[in-house]
This record gives C-alpha cells, structure tokens and sequence, in this order.
C-alpha cells in the first residue's frame, strides 16, 4: 500500500483531487457541492460503464474506471466519495483509506460492526479522515438546533422524537440490507436521534406491516439514553411523507421540519393568563411565515439548493482533510449508527420469535 | 497475423482491410447482414457478418485475433441515444474486454479528433488534452466517441495494451457524403463561388483516407506502443484559405469563397441561446456547436511521427486531384 505525501493530513494548498465510486442517483447531488467546496472532480468509477460515462458526460469529468481500485492506483485523489450499495461500502472505504485517501461513504455507512471496525482500523493506519453522509445534522434548521442546544438555551435535553414517513426509492440492493426498504429510511432519524442521545443503555422496538406483509413497514423505537429519552418513528404509511426532529428541553421545546426546512422553538410567555394560548401559536405561526419567506428568498438567489446539508457536511469535510482536523462525523458517531441499527432489527428478530413460539405453544 | 476490423464494409475499415491482406495477414472483417462486403471476399478476408450494436456474437473470433482494429462506429446524424451508445460505447468495451479475456496482442480503437475542449482560439491539443466539458451539447455521435474514447483511454492508462487513434476530417473519393471537404456550414451561392461560415485563417484538420489507413495499420503492428494516444493529421499548419486556394486549383472550373465569420453572426446566436436559456432552462445546443467551431486549434502530430513512424504518404494536392478524379 501506498501512501502520497499529497495525500497526507495536513495540507493546506490549493484544490483538492475528488473521485466517486458509483454513479448513482445519489452521486447527483453530490457532484455540484464538490465544485463549491474546492475540489475538482478528476475521475469517476462504476461498475456500470453506461452509468459512468453519461454521469461523465453530464458534468464533464474527463476520466472513467469500472473498478475504484484502479482509479484510486492512477489518480493520485485526495479525497474519494464512497457512493455505492451499501453492501460494497466497507470493501470500497478500505481500499482507499489504505491508500491514504480521505473518504466519505454515504449512509448507512456498513451493514454491520465487523465492517466498521475494518473501516475504522484503515483509517487509524493510514491517518486519512473517514466520515459518513449524515447530512441532515448540517441543514440549516439541524445547525440551529443543535447550537441552541450546545448554547445551553434548551436547558437540560430530556426527550428526543424523529420522525420519517416516507417510502425508499426503489433499488436493486435494497434486499441486501436489514430490513428492505424500511432499512434503508432508518439512518437518517436514527442520526439525528443519537447525535442528542448519546448512548442508548435501553432499547424497545417494534414493526409490523399494516397490509399483513412479511417486510415491515411500520417502526416504532423507543430509547433510553443517560437522563434523556429517545423516540424514533418509521412510517411508510403515513402521506404526505415528513421528516420532523423534536427536541424537549427544560426552558424550550424545538421542533425541526426537514422537508421544509425550518425550526419552530416554544418557549414560557411571562405573560397574562389571556393571551397566554393565543400567543404561541401567533409566535409560531410568524416563524413559519418568517422562515418560509427567506427559504424561499434564498432558493431563488440560489443561496441554498437541495441537500444543504450535504453541502456544508462535504465544504468541512474538505476543510478537515485540508487542515489536519477531525471530521465532520466521527467514525464513532457513525459506528453507533450501524450498532443501534443492529440492534433494533434484532430486538425485532427476537420479539418475532418469541410471538412464533407463543403461537406453536398456544 | 490474425487480425479482426470492425467496419470493414466503411469508408476507413474496407481499406484498412485491404492494406491488412496485402501485408500477407488474415483478416476476419466484421459487416452487418445484407452490407456490400463482395469487396472483402474477393480481396481475400473473412467476413464475419455481425453488428456492433449486437457483439455477443462475434466475441469468440476476437479473442482468437492477434490484433483488433476497432474502426467501425455508428456515424450517422439520426438515431436515438441507446442505439449510440450501444454501438459506439458498449460494443468498444465488449470487444476490448473479449480482447483482453482472448490471445490479442493489440486492440487499435479508431476514434475522433472532434472530441475535445475547445474553450477558446489558438489552442494547442495534444493527446492528453481534456475532452469537450459539454458532450451533452453535442451531437449523440461526437458524445458516444468521447465516452468510447475515455473507455479506452482508460484501459490504456491502467496498463492495457491498447492505441487510441484520432484521425481528423476524412476525406476521399468515396466518403459517405462529399469527395473533398467543402466547409462544415456551407452553402454554394453558384457552381463556382461557395460560402462558408467561418475565416480562412481557420485551421483544417484534414486527414486523407489513404493516410489514415496507413495509420491504423501501423497503430497495429508497431511494436512497444501499447497506451500510446494518437493524433492524426496530414497537416496540422493547413489553414482553410490555404485548402481551397489548393482545390479551386486542382479543382475543374474556378472556385471563389466567401467567407462569413461566425463572430458576425455571434450576436444574434447568443441572443436565441438567452432566449432559449430562459424558456427551456437550458443552453442552445446549435449555439455551442457554432460558437466553439469557430476556435481554431492547432493538433499536435509529433506523437504520430515518433511513435508510428507515420507521415502522410500522399500530398494534400495528390489527394484532391484523386478524390475528384475517382469521384467523377
């Protein structure tokens, strides 16, 4: 293995040498935020030659491989972006961190803890950052959040609810992850939830299939971190489709809508027992009105586009990668993501067997 | 040698052929059911009736060759993106992975000189020049050959043993449309005066048919140039008042040239492309193509020189005189 001194932490010249393994759809919102945050996108790789060359084509990229390896070994890349089925993740991150390439895989970022630890293990031999696509901690609304939170203006976080109602996009290696489709809806919730809930010392999940199927597709888990609680609710039922984070604190309630990208805080009114109902929902009601029209503002200026998040998660990444400094997503916030995942399916898998045995013994 | 061309009933492939059989090799010549392949039997080849937009078939015999020459490819101006990209593309992938997979020596992939970045006026390009950054704004035709070319030239960085050869403008008696080059937006105003959107200082990469072959074969059997990329051009200095001063001498009848240049008509083109930006939220494709036709580019050829040893064997006067000739 092979490590450039271009390619070490710590530099802080000049533009930085981007690929990407696998020519998505997730590679398209990708692709225009590397431009912005000061890397130049040199080459692309995909199994899929069609998948490659029109993604090439599309943004210019003047060089194409079909195996990462190949293109790791030719082109010198500072950093790479892991953007394949999940189930190639651990292989892809491993052959370029071991190159000293600085990596960021797209969620989830493994499918189990043996893969993390291999990812993590590269990373440490090699120095290169590893960090995880958890872009939705770094929308605009989830930066507010989480500084009134880190700003103490909360107060003390005691409960936590994520919400995602939605369906997967349809994929060919959604069968390849622990629960199908709903699986795949599971880390974005599950990020945000254990960013404020730390370590998750209890956990009680269920699912079930309202149409009586064998897939889940209704998740409901609840979480019990040190002196906060977690709820995480996964419903691929329930229109229209929402991504909401509600943060419980002990001066302030905040909640943050993902699909429309705002954040409504609910605070105490000093103030006469009259309008003290009214009150809040008008205070509401003008933050949503107030936000929606700077959203709006900031769309059409083009100051925001979609995946923000992603945007400002790839600008710090790049910027760690330039200086030296730790990732934006640490690989430990990420292994926990994968150990938690783990750990709801099989809480399912044992609540499942047991209802069988209570079945067969009925 | 056993050698296996793609194209061989084409414009180029039916003379690589010939040049192939006259060495003393055995050709296997690829041509689509039906095609006028009567030429190759009787020069001695192989036919090997297939069609790119469908290779499974013909993948076996490949891998038995020594050598691939890759020179057949979908030129048309019509057709769809898929059927594109399945003949230029994907089938330049499949024959070289049957390459690789079989007993070939070298894998010779003909492509195109019209492939490339071309941002601005009075550019050098040389082989290792960045492809048009657009290709979405070109025709599927020019777009399949940057894809196939980045395919190849892919392999060819990771140790394959390919050679990528890029011939300019071909010319020659039986070309599909035109004997000689008359200009790329042209109109005959009378039988002896012609228009051409562009200036004479403009530089023509021409590549003569017989030259190009020449080319291709040498691509073939030169040894110790796997991984070279190739530019090939009778003249890169040939600007285009040179050219039909050279034609409307060999030519029969006098010829005069009127020519209109693209920065003439650039106002009104970019005002369709605003236009055309605000109403379909994308730029103008014709605009693109108008406005980088318009950059002159000087190709280097000392890669050509050095490596294949090529020069063009026939003059540019030589050319004209017998392009014309045969034509009438």
């Amino acid at each position: 293995m092979t490590m450039n001194a271009q390619n070490m932490p710590g530099r802080t010249d000049g533009r930085l040498r981007v690929g990407v393994v696998g020519c998505g759809t997730i590679a398209l919102a990708h692709i225009p935020y590397i431009q912005k945050a000061g890397g130049d996108l040199v080459a692309l790789a995909d199994l899929s030659i069609r998948q490659s060359s029109e993604l090439a084509d599309r943004f210019g990229v003047q060089r194409v491989y079909r195996g990462a390896e190949e293109m790791f070994d030719q082109e010198r890349l500072d950093v790479v972006h892991v953007l394949t089925p999940p189930n190639s993740h651990a292989k892809v991150a491993v052959a370029a961190l071991d190159r000293g390439i600085a990596t960021l895989v797209e969620k989830p970022m493994a499918l189990d803890q043996n893969e993390v630890a291999a990812m993590a293990a590269a990373a440490k031999r090699s120095g290169a950052i590893l960090t995880v696509d958890h872009n939705r901690l770094f929308d605009p609304p989830m930066l507010e959040a989480r500084r009134l939170w880190e700003s103490g203006e909360l107060g003390d976080l005691v409960a936590i609810e994520s919400f995602q109602a939605g369906r997967a996009s349809d994929r060919a290696w959604l069968g390849d992850i622990a629960g199908g489709g709903l699986g795949d809806l599971v880390p974005h919730p599950l990020y945000l939830q254990l960013y404020f809930l730390g370590e998750v010392d209890e956990l009680h999940a269920t699912a079930f299939s309202p149409s009586g199927g064998s897939a889940p597709e209704e998740l409901r888990v609840l979480m019990k971190g040190r002196g906060k609680t977690g709820v995480l609710t996964i419903s691929m039922n329930t229109a229209p489709g929402m991504n909401t984070l509600k943060l419980c604190g002990t001066k302030m309630t905040v909640e943050v809508n993902l699909n429309n990208m705002t954040l409504v805080k609910r605070r105490d009114y000093k103030v006469p027992k009259i309008i003290a109902k009214p009150l809040p929902n008008l205070d509401e009601a003008w933050q949503l009105v107030r936000q929606t029209g700077q959203n709006t503002i900031d769309f059409v200026r083009g100051r925001i586009r979609y995946y923000p998040g992603m945007g400002e998660l790839i600008t710090r990444f790049y910027d760690a990668v330039r200086r030296g400094t730790s990732a934006p997503v640490s690989i430990e916030e990420a292994a926990a993501v994968v150990d938690v995942t783990g750990r709801i399916w099989s809480e399912l898998a044992a609540a499942s067997q047991t209802a069988t045995r209570g079945v067969v013994e009925a | 040698m056993r050698a296996f061309v793609t194209g061989g009933t084409g414009f180029l492939g039916r003379r690589v052929v010939r040049r192939l059989i006259e060495r003393g090799d055995e050709v296997l010549a690829l041509a689509r059911e039906g095609s006028r392949s009567e030429e190759l039997v009787a020069a001695g080849a192989t036919v090997v009736v297939g069609d790119l937009g469908d290779v499974g078939s013909v993948l076996d015999k490949v891998a038995e060759c020594d050598v691939v020459y890759h020179v057949g490819a979908r030129v048309l101006s019509h057709g769809d993106w898929d059927e594109f990209f399945r003949v230029n593309v994907e089938a330049t992938q499949r024959l070289m992975d049957a390459a690789w997979a079989g007993k070939v020596k070298r894998f010779v992939h003909v492509s195109s000189l019209g492939i490339f970045e071309i941002d601005r006026d009075g550019l050098t390009i040389s082989d290792t020049a960045d492809y048009d950054r657009r290709p979405t704004l070109r025709g599927f035709y020019t777009r399949s050959k940057i894809d196939a070319d980045r395919l190849a030239c892919s392999a060819a960085r990771t140790g394959k043993n390919v050679v990528v050869l890029r011939p300019g403008l071909l010319f020659g008696h039986d070309h599909p449309q035109q004997p000689v080059f008359l200009g790329r937006v042209k109109k005959f105003l009378r039988p002896d005066l012609l228009l051409v959107v562009s200036t004479p200082r403009y530089l023509l990469p021409l590549t003569y048919i017989e030259n190009a072959a020449d080319a291709v074969v040498l691509a073939g059997v030169t040894e110790g140039i796997d991984g070279s990329i190739i530019n090939v051009i009778d003249n890169p200095d040939l600007t285009q008042g040179e050219y039909f001063r050279t034609l409307g001498q060999v030519r029969a009848g006098s010829l005069r040239v009127l020519y209109v240049p693209v920065a003439l008509l650039a106002p009104a083109v970019k005002a369709v492309d605003a236009l055309h930006r605000l109403i379909k939220r994308r730029p103008w494709a014709v605009a693109y193509q108008l406005l980088r036709s318009e950059r002159s580019t000087r190709y280097a050829t000392d890669v050509a020189a050095a490596r294949l040893g090529w020069k063009p064997r026939v003059g540019l006067r030589e050319a004209l005189e017998e392009s014309l000739r045969k034509s009438a």
